[in-house]
């Protein structure tokens, strides 16, 4: 047992602290949820991305994967990713950038992906060693100008790398593209918009900056599903544009042709295979009767659901069922919310757009004090180089008669006043540039300096001007990614409910009322049959009143004491 | 039907009376106050029999001053006359027993509660004495036995002319027979005032002469008015009480329903021929399986119940009843089992109640929806909390039989060589990988590892079962080897230490918490007994640059590291993100070797604020969680993620 001894010696002197249970919950979990709120689940306002989307793209960027140029194997776009920016599991980078490129997920496709990226059907991607990526067009637009210090970048996790808190994003890709995810305490929902309205709804906001909710709706009046569909245009759905929660109905677009439902389009959302197994379900249990087969008959050419039903039914109160009892219409529930200053906030259409612009201002001003330096820089030595031409030959005879560069560079600036960079830049000029052409070239190059600066110059002192700089760079965008809406909205769904007596079939029945208001209605058949038998059910001490043949489309008016009228409908749901 | 001929030719002779005073248990039950207060039933629902016959409108008992017992009632008389046995028939009835009127239905009484043809002369038997008076033909007739009925004169007294009819029993029971001859004035009054309830407009007087008490009994709605009293004080439901009554097959049912708004339990109070069936029998069964039969119906029929729900179960239905179930029987088909008339046996009373209530239910229920409506939520609210009970019931015998668990670790805890509870450390490690280093770097004599796979499950949102089925918290369970829940044994602890080791990640911080939260749900003593750590692994490696020997060191936390690097020239930092990180020996010598290693202790301060704080940041409800990110997580601070703990 010395042994044993020896261990238990060895723990005496150890460190050991102590922690309540509550203040380790409070610390850790205060931690953990800043950190999946901030840096996991939720979309920033500016770019609308998470920051593991964001690490993928520009990832793919810094690597040249851009659009037009070859694609590259997923897994390398995830290696890359995880090596430099984002320490966590391949499958959820992996998950990220194949949503990205899901054109029924996302209005504008981020990725452009080769090879089977999933399906509306809920079928998984291939695996990352068998897909190929590149950014997309629209890509492109949300990282253009990064090398322009137009956005902060910070170092990566293990400071070997930089990269951007935040895309310069010349489009509003958070109101575009949608997200949804689950932080701790916070959730997100938001539906796509389309590219054109939310371009046109940010230009409004910039050129009209107390444009009214009112106004907005009608240039964007509600979101815009890549699966199109039919929406409903509500209060509800206005007050979620207004305040971030609120709902919104989608159902698919159905079509009868003959006796067949043909639905093209389905919600946004909705597995289409879990859809088709559901309806299927429902003929089988009878929800509605009349429902003959269903088939998928998705193909290249689009989605496509056949309903086929019997020619005794009536398609439309059929379809009207089914958008009751199936997936053919949801609710999808708005839950606006994006980091804002590194805090999660509700937002409205309005908030957004307004931060985005902020933004947008942000990146424009700091791309022209770029530029403007850059520009200042040349200019100068463009003014060098005209200077020179003029002094051509003491200039050359100097720098002949220089022991060095170094000295060359001296003598010219201390003879002929040029400056340091402009001394440097004569030096090392290429002799054919002293040719005729070339000089006046660079007269050229100087005027348009000159007047490009000034423009800058005004970009950045002007308001107006620093306005329409983005909103000539939007409308570009929008002419460049051509979005024609593709979700159509409905003053109101509910015109198209089918009034119940529809439901009814017509035939004869006979009715029986009796004294104490028991009314039964019998088929014929069941009356006839029970001809010369004691009516059943009658209750002690009641008589029958009314005994006659009707029809099951015929109104029968109650008179009772108390009151005058009571219309009564027998409907064919009517159990006796 | 019942004969107005009550007279000398109604009364047969069956038996004499010494055996009821040698065997009194036989004949009364007992002879104790129970036993006592038979002998007053036997005589007042002789005449309860007279006025459910119809001839009876008043019934008076009296206590007198020498606990004798005076009852009077105003129906037909005793009969009087010479009977066929030679004997008068007057003393027929209280000298021999089963004579009575009662022996079948074409007697004088179609339906009664005397059956057996016993009452009077058992009274008799028992008594020191017994007077009687029939009023009769009028005439008033006296009679007197004495000593047990065994001395009475012959001839019947007739004490004169008179108008009123009816009969007058007063009997002083034996002091001999029975332990106490006192009478209580409350069970009395209980019975006769049940008796009022089930005859209605029969007038039922209690009068003491001890105490000169008197009570009157009378009741115009009968068992309606009954049930409303077996609800007490407590609020109704119905605004009516139910009350039908048919006779079907040649059986008379009464029954009358209220409930009670905030009762548990039933109380059903059955009847036959006016006696009280405390052991029920086959008409409550009848009553029972009528009313959960016509609320399924209803249930199902009104949306209450789904298709796919099962059936309502009777304490469903009868959660908060009040029910009175009256029958009248008659003699013929009269059956009780055992010797004191507690529960019917006739089968058909089963058929006949079942139907009478079912007809009369479904009308009324139908003419009545918003009643049934109301008692079905009721019913519906009954059945969720039977179901809750339920499953707290199974959950309490699964913990029992959990708490042998089954053996199969899955082989992936790698256990100490040793089996030293005072000593041996369980690491509970983050991740496989980091797991393997855990296992490579570890003292094996006295250090146990355990790799957990990604995020352990939030105890606090799952149920027990749930637990019960994770694999991963499954297996910490069976081997800390304590039970869990109100079962831990903390002398039953495999370990002295149950160390949680995750990556110095936000997500290294969340699975601590999850651990933590089921400790604290399932295992609070250990956490108490202060045998629960976290393991705190270094933050930095520092490796010192440009001398001879350099020093690598680890520090644990921001503060440390400018305290070590503040006199190094130069130096080169290595930051650990995680566990697997490291190499088995760097983790030994930084994490898990008790000379260097620093270990945090949890503790509860507060077990309220505790409590509090694994609810809120752990359970279903979002809203409190959200408020309390609101109040304590600071967005705006740009802070790198550090393992808290360093003072």
């Amino acid at each position: 047992m010395a042994k044993k001894k020896d261990v238990i010696n060895e723990f005496i002197d150890q460190k050991v602290q102590s922690e309540y249970l509550e203040k380790i919950m409070g610390d850790r979990f205060g931690a953990y949820s800043k950190y999946i709120i901030q840096d996991r689940a939720i979309p920033d306002v500016r770019d609308g991305l998470k920051p593991v989307q964001r690490r993928i793209l520009y990832a793919m960027q810094s690597v040249g994967m851009v659009a037009g140029s070859p694609y590259k194997k997923s897994a390398r776009i995830v290696g890359e990713v995880i090596g430099k920016f984002h320490p966590h599991g391949d499958q959820s980078v992996y998950e990220a950038l194949v949503r990205m490129s899901q054109d029924f997920k996302i209005n504008v496709p981020l990725i452009d992906m080769q090879g089977n990226n999933g399906s509306i059907d809920g079928d998984g991607a291939a695996a990352m060693r068998y897909t190929e990526a590149r950014l997309s067009k629209a890509a492109m637009y949300l990282l253009k100008d990064m090398e322009k210090k137009t956005v902060p970048f910070v170092p990566n996790y293990d400071d070997s790398e930089v990269e951007p808190v935040i895309l310069p994003a010349k489009f509003p890709n958070l109101l575009v593209n949608g997200s949804d995810g689950i932080a701790s305490g916070y959730a997100t929902n938001i539906p796509p918009h389309n590219l054109a309205e939310a371009i046109d709804l940010t230009i409004a906001r910039i050129k009209n900056p107390n444009l009214t909710y009112e106004e907005a709706l009608e240039i964007m009046p509600g979101p815009d599903f890549p699966t199109g569909g039919i929406i409903e245009d509500t209060e509800d759905l206005h007050q979620a544009l207004r305040t971030g929660r609120g709902r919104v109905v989608i159902r698919a677009k159905a079509e009868i042709i003959k006796n067949n439902i043909v639905i093209t389009e389905i919600p946004y959302g909705v597995n289409k295979a879990v859809l088709v197994k559901k309806i299927d379900s429902v003929k089988d249990s009878k929800g509605v009767d009349g429902i003959t087969e269903i088939r998928d008959e998705s193909d290249k050419e689009g989605l496509r659901i056949v309903i086929e039903t019997k020619e005794q039914a009536n398609p439309e109160v059929i379809l009207n069922y089914l958008y009751k009892a199936t997936d053919l219409q949801v609710n999808f529930s708005y839950n606006t919310v994006a980091i804002v200053d590194r805090s999660p906030r509700t937002l409205g259409v309005l908030d957004i757009i307004d931060a985005y612009i902020l933004h947008e201002k942000e990146v424009i001003i700091n791309r022209s004090n770029f530029e403007v330096d850059k520009m200042t820089k040349r200019l100068h030595i463009v003014e060098g180089f005209h200077k020179m031409t003029s002094i051509i030959n003491e200039v050359v005879d100097t720098i002949k008669n220089s022991k060095n560069k170094a000295n060359a560079k001296e003598n010219i600036m201390r003879l002929f006043g040029f400056t340091e960079l402009q001394a440097e830049a004569i030096v090392m000029l290429q002799l054919y540039r002293l040719t005729n052409t070339d000089i006046k070239e660079m007269e050229d190059e100087k005027r348009e300096l000159e007047k490009n600066i000034k423009h800058l110059k005004h970009v950045l002192s002007s308001e107006e001007a620093l306005k329409n700089v983005i909103i000539d760079e939007m409308s570009e965008i929008k002419e460049m990614i051509p979005s024609p809406r593709r979700t159509v909205i409905e003053e109101s769904l509910e015109k198209r409910e089918i009034n119940e007596e529809e439901l009814i079939i017509h035939e004869d029945v006979r009715v029986i009322i009796t004294k104490d208001g028991y009314v039964k209605k019998m088929s014929l058949k069941a009356y006839q049959a029970s001809l010369g038998v004691s009516t059943p059910g009658l209750k002690e001490d009641d008589y029958i009143i009314f005994d006659k043949q009707c029809n099951t489309m015929d109104s029968l008016i109650l008179c009772i004491t108390l009151f005058i009228k009571d219309n009564v409908v027998i409907f064919f749901k009517t159990r006796s | 039907m019942a004969n107005d001929n009550y007279g000398a030719s109604s009364i047969q002779i069956l038996e004499g009376l010494e055996a009821v005073r040698k065997r009194p248990g036989m004949y009364i039950g007992s002879t104790d106050s129970r036993g006592l207060h038979q002998l007053v039933w036997e005589i007042v629902d002789n005449a309860v029999d007279e006025a459910l016959a119809g001839f009876c409108k008043n019934i008076t008992v009296t206590i007198k001053q020498d606990n004798s017992i005076k009852v009077e009632d105003d129906g037909r008389g005793l009969p009087v006359g010479p009977h066929k046995s030679g004997q008068d028939v007057l003393n027929v009835i209280f000298t021999v027993l089963h004579a009575g009127g009662k022996f079948s239905e074409d007697g004088a009484y179609k339906t009664a509660g005397g059956l057996h043809g016993v009452g009077a002369s058992v009274v008799n038997a028992l008594s020191e004495w017994v007077e009687v008076k029939s009023y009769k033909n009028g005439n008033v007739y006296h009679q007197r036995f004495e000593n047990g009925g065994k001395k009475f004169p012959k001839e019947i007294e007739n004490l004169g002319p008179t108008r009123k009819h009816g009969t007058e029993v007063w009997f002083k029971p034996d002091h001999t027979i029975f332990s106490t001859t006192l009478y209580n004035y409350q069970t009395i009054k209980e019975r006769l005032k049940e008796s009022a309830y089930l005859i209605k407009n029969l007038t039922l007087t209690l009068i003491d002469e001890r105490t000169k008490t008197e009570d009157v009994f009378c009741y115009e709605n009968g068992i309606s008015e009954y049930a409303e009293y077996l609800c007490g004080s407590y609020n109704k439901i119905l605004e009516k009480t139910i009350y039908f009554e048919q006779e079907l097959q040649k059986i008379n049912v009464e029954f009358s329903i209220q409930y009670l708004s905030n009762g548990y339990g039933e109380n059903i109070h059955s009847f036959v021929n006016n006696v009280r069936t405390r052991d029920a029998g086959s008409h409550e069964v009848g009553f029972k399986t009528a009313l959960t039969k016509v609320f399924n119906e209803f249930a199902y029929k009104l949306g209450v119940l789904k298709e796919k729900d099962s059936p309502f179960e009777g304490p469903d239905v009868r959660e908060g009843l009040c029910a009175v179930l009256s029958l009248k029987v008659p003699e013929s088909i009269l059956e009780f089992e055992g010797q004191t008339k507690d529960k019917l046996g006739t089968p058909l009373a089963k058929p006949v109640v079942e139907q009478v209530v079912t007809d009369k239910l479904k009308i009324y229920f139908t003419e009545n929806q918003a009643v049934i409506q109301d008692l079905l939520q009721r019913a519906l609210q009954a059945r969720n909390a039977r179901e809750a009970a339920r499953k707290a019931r199974d959950t309490a015998r699964l913990i029992k039989s959990k708490t042998k668990l089954e053996q199969n670790l899955s082989g992936k805890l790698s256990p100490a060589s040793t089996k030293d509870a005072r000593i041996n450390e369980l690491f509970l490690v983050e991740g496989d990988s980091a797991g393997g280093s855990a296992k490579q770097g570890r003292d094996r004599r006295f250090q146990a590892i355990l790799p957990l796979r990604g995020k352990v499950l939030n105890t606090e949102k799952a149920s027990v079962e749930d637990v019960l089925k994770n694999e991963e918290l499954n297996t910490i369970i069976y081997t800390i080897g304590a039970s869990f829940g109100n079962n831990f044994d903390i002398k039953k602890c495999n370990y002295n230490k149950v160390i949680i080791m995750t990556d110095a990640d936000v997500d290294g911080s969340h699975i601590q918490i999850l651990l933590l939260t089921f400790f604290f749900r399932y295992m609070t003593e250990l956490i108490k007994a202060g045998k629960v750590y976290i393991a705190l692994p270094p933050l930095y490696k520092i490796t010192q640059q440009g001398v001879k020997n350099p020093k690598v060191l680890y520090v644990y936390s921001d503060e440390e590291k400018e305290e070590v690097t503040k006199d190094m020239k130069k130096y080169a930092i290595q930051r650990y993100k995680g566990l697997g990180e490291m190499n088995a020996s760097q983790l030994w010598e930084t994490t898990m070797d008790p000379k260097n290693r620093t270990l945090i202790q949890v503790k509860i301060e507060d077990i309220a604020d505790a409590e509090q704080s694994v609810s809120v940041l752990m359970g279903d409800d979002v809203e409190p969680r959200k408020q309390w990110i609101d109040n304590n997580v600071s967005f705006a601070e740009i802070d790198d993620f550090k393992v808290e703990g360093n003072e």
